[in-house]
């Protein structure tokens, strides 16, 4: 069923979510003088986000690329 | 269109990730509030505040972030569909 591959991207989705709340969460916040979050963690977080998004973008390009050459280079040799 | 099946997964999904979101909340605030020296078993009154202020940030910063990513998705989506029109 094709739901089930829904739900299961929607899995991977919110896992990734998580992960990336708590690295940011981890590398940005790092006093605890107040309850709320301030202008330069807000900030620290959206670019934390940000880059995570592109770095896993990008592995995931280069990562097709080289499947790409082992296949090429798996068929030639053939 | 959603069945009854698929809604049933999504809501077990919730709190799975509910309880995943908990444990890393926890594990977090631990690390940032909790000195390892362990000289004593009670929760002294810095560790006490720091705990409570690290979830309140830890949950704000969550929420925020899951806010941009929806907008980013919904963004996405926006996008594609224009494409697909064209």
């Amino acid at each position: 069923m094709a739901s089930e591959q829904n739900i299961q991207t929607f899995r991977d989705f919110l896992t990734q979510y998580n992960l990336v709340a708590e690295q940011c969460f981890t590398s940005c916040v790092n006093e605890f003088g107040s309850r709320t979050v301030n202008a330069k963690e807000e900030s620290c977080a959206n670019n934390c986000l940000d880059k995570f998004l592109k770095m896993t973008q990008r592995v995931s390009q280069r990562f097709q690329e080289h499947q790409l050459l082992n296949a090429q280079a798996n068929g030639a040799a053939m | 269109m959603a069945t009854d099946a698929q809604m049933q997964q999504v809501a077990e999904l919730e709190v799975e990730m509910m309880s995943d979101m908990y444990r890393r909340m926890t594990n977090a605030c631990q690390a940032k509030c909790i000195a390892t020296a362990f000289k004593e078993s009670e929760l002294t009154k810095g560790e006490a505040v720091c705990l409570d202020r690290c979830v309140a940030k830890y949950l704000d910063v969550h929420e925020k972030l899951g806010k941009r990513l929806t907008n980013m998705s919904q963004g996405d989506e926006a996008a594609l569909q224009k494409i697909a029109q064209q």
